[in-house]
């Protein structure tokens, strides 16, 4: 994990902890996807070739937003079998989103993430911007 | 002397008293000894299990097992049961693989017979049930069919060949849960259900060909077919992307509930509704069609292993058959009656991690196993023992006829990874004898025998408590992960 990414890995004794920071919304989510990224540890296939998504999201708050950020790519990692390298957001607030997200695709992982989870979950906002704990099921 | 509000009531007995803090509504329970309680301790286990007791229509008490770990909302090895009339159904409670099972085959082969064909076997399995992440099976099921898997669960399977009618009959609800609706289910849980019939998934899902090595219940053995020095095949797999996505869906729109109404949650994936509210009914739809998936999904990978069996040992083992023991859903919400405070009373029952261990007698039990109770299976961690056990009355009327899971985690993912090799593992499990395929060695490190509890000090906590007693043990020899 590179140093002052803006997300590191924390403990947890069944599934997986990721912490992130961000001096903004934008910063926030994209380091939330990026550590996601890292933790899916993403081999790409021999025929991997690029892609893009488009992802459009509402939340009623910003935990709710990053869960279903982070399920949304999750979804896209299994399913389409993309694997999430780049996040272009466009626009970020407490309640949506709008953002591409460039991979590759397809690819093979080391690692299931079967959904990003609400346990303990609060966005803090101080003079440096958001944090968060995010617990993500295995 | 209490540990986190928890004091010894019975040798392997551990309770916090509804006073300890001002929301719960019941006293909770935890089955121990001291080191399990210890272990417990270090991480937000016992918070968790505490954080359980604050739900609407609670009864009797919070219960978790010995494989307790920490989870997400509840803990792993939790067991909770709610009133139907005025309770609350909790997608958290049963987590995001819903009717996440083992299924455990029993055969006639000697391991001395098998050893020769041993490895080819092995490869042949790995190759026919595809095995990882977002893995497609060769099923490649249209709306309609999906509708059959859903609704009918391993029914689907015995209607096209892949089952046979004792297959259904040795799985707990008959492989099959009652009032499960398609509707009820997203778009997107539905595409992710098309082509994951026959997959073992990755994580901690497992198939394991193992050896029996201890009977302790000659009777009890003899009428489960088990038998000292003969093999048998463990799966561990669930309702994969499809239950996976109902559990998302379910957690999403009863978040919207709880804002609501207002409701303060310790915990927001805790998140519920009432059972026989709109939302509750929803969900109980949809969770048990993705029960049913899972049930399908072991039976055809049942119906695959199989189909190694004859192909590596036709014309070299004479009876190369697998007899369905049982199968057991770990991770659901169950509607049950069972008697609480003299009354017979309908409840829903969340098992997280933990396994249904009805007794004696129990009219949901196989006529054959009636009279001796409901098989508890226990998988160790890889590269350690696996048990067999059978539900007591004991359980009926403390646990609402529950046991454990497993043995539990005991490591972090994070110090699993640190502490372990995945090629020095395999190795050492090699040398063991015990031979390992896997597409990840990382993942293979991450569920080293080290992360886990001592599955034999698990089960003995369950045996000694009297939940379930044990009837016999099996030692892996080969080991596919996902």
């Amino acid at each position: 994990m590179p140093p002052d990414c803006g997300y590191r890995e924390i403990p947890h004794t069944a599934d997986l902890g990721l912490e992130v920071r961000g001096a903004s919304q934008v910063e926030f989510l994209t380091f939330a996807a990026a550590g996601l990224s890292h933790l899916l540890c993403c081999e790409p296939a021999a025929d991997a070739m690029l892609c893009e998504h488009a992802i459009h999201l509402q939340s009623p708050d910003l935990e709710t937003l990053l869960v279903a950020w982070l399920n949304e790519l999750i979804y896209l990692c299994e399913e389409h079998h993309v694997c999430p390298e780049r996040f272009d957001i466009h626009a970020a607030s407490d309640t949506e989103l709008r953002a591409v997200v460039h991979g590759i695709c397809p690819w093979r992982t080391h690692r299931v993430i079967k959904a990003a989870t609400f346990h303990n979950l609060v966005v803090s906002r101080g003079v440096k911007g958001y944090q968060a704990q995010i617990t993500l099921d295995v | 002397m209490a540990i986190q509000g928890f004091t010894k009531i019975a040798p392997f007995l551990y309770e916090a008293p509804r006073s300890l803090r001002s929301d719960m509504r019941v006293p909770a329970r935890l089955y121990a000894d001291d080191e399990i309680i210890q272990q417990a301790a270090s991480d937000h286990s016992l918070i968790q299990l505490i954080n359980t007791t604050t739900l609407p229509g609670i009864v009797g008490y919070a219960l978790a097992m010995p494989d307790i770990h920490e989870g997400y909302g509840f803990p792993i090895g939790g067991v909770v049961a709610t009133s139907w009339e005025d309770g609350v159904i909790s997608p958290g409670g049963v987590g995001y693989d819903i009717n996440c099972g083992v299924r455990l085959l029993t055969s006639h082969i000697s391991t001395s017979e098998l050893r020769p064909h041993l490895d080819a076997l092995l490869r042949l399995m790995y190759q026919a049930i595809p095995s990882g992440v977002g893995e497609k099976g060769s099923l490649h099921l249209k709306a309609t069919e999906l509708k059959v898997v859903l609704e009918k669960g391993a029914e689907w399977a015995l209607n096209l060949g892949y089952a046979s009618s004792d297959d259904l009959a040795h799985t707990e609800d008959s492989g099959r849960l009652a009032g499960a609706d398609m509707s009820a289910l997203s778009p997107r849980a539905l595409e992710r259900g098309r082509e994951q019939v026959g997959t073992l998934g990755s994580g901690n899902h497992f198939l394991e060909i193992d050896e029996v090595t201890e009977i302790y219940d000659t009777a009890a053995a003899r009428a489960l077919d088990l038998v000292v020095g003969n093999i048998c095949v463990w799966v561990h797999s669930g309702s994969r992307g499809l239950g996976h996505q109902v559990c998302t869906d379910a957690v999403n729109g009863m978040q919207q509930y709880i804002a609501s109404k207002g409701i303060k949650l310790p915990d927001r994936e805790l998140a519920y509704a009432p059972c026989t509210s709109a939302e509750g009914r929803q969900y109980l739809a949809a969770m048990n069609c993705a029960a049913n998936y899972a049930w399908a999904n072991r039976q055809m990978m049942t119906h695959l292993v199989r189909q190694c069996f004859t192909q590596a040992l036709a014309g070299k083992i004479s009876n190369h058959s697998l007899k369905v023991l049982y199968d057991v859903c770990h991770n659901i919400a169950k509607v049950e009656k069972h008697i609480v405070n003299g009354k017979l009373m309908k409840l829903c029952v969340h098992r997280k991690g933990a396994t249904r261990a009805f007794g004696p007698g129990q009219p949901q039990l196989p006529e054959d196993y009636r009279p001796l109770g409901q098989p508890v299976l226990i998988p160790g961690s890889m590269g350690t023992e696996s048990y067999v056990l059978l539900g007591t009355q004991l359980a009926m009327e403390q646990t609402f006829g529950s046991a454990c899971h497993g043995a539990g985690r005991l490591l972090s993912r994070t110090e699993a990874r640190r502490t372990v090799r995945g090629e020095q593992l395999r190795s050492q499990l090699e040398q063991a004898d015990i031979n390992v395929l896997t597409g990840s060695l990382s993942g293979l490190a991450e569920e080293a025998p080290q992360a886990y509890k001592d599955v034999n000090r698990v089960v003995d906590v369950v045996h000694q408590a009297g939940l379930a007693r044990r009837v016999a043990r099996t030692r892996p020899l080969a080991v596919i992960k996902g």
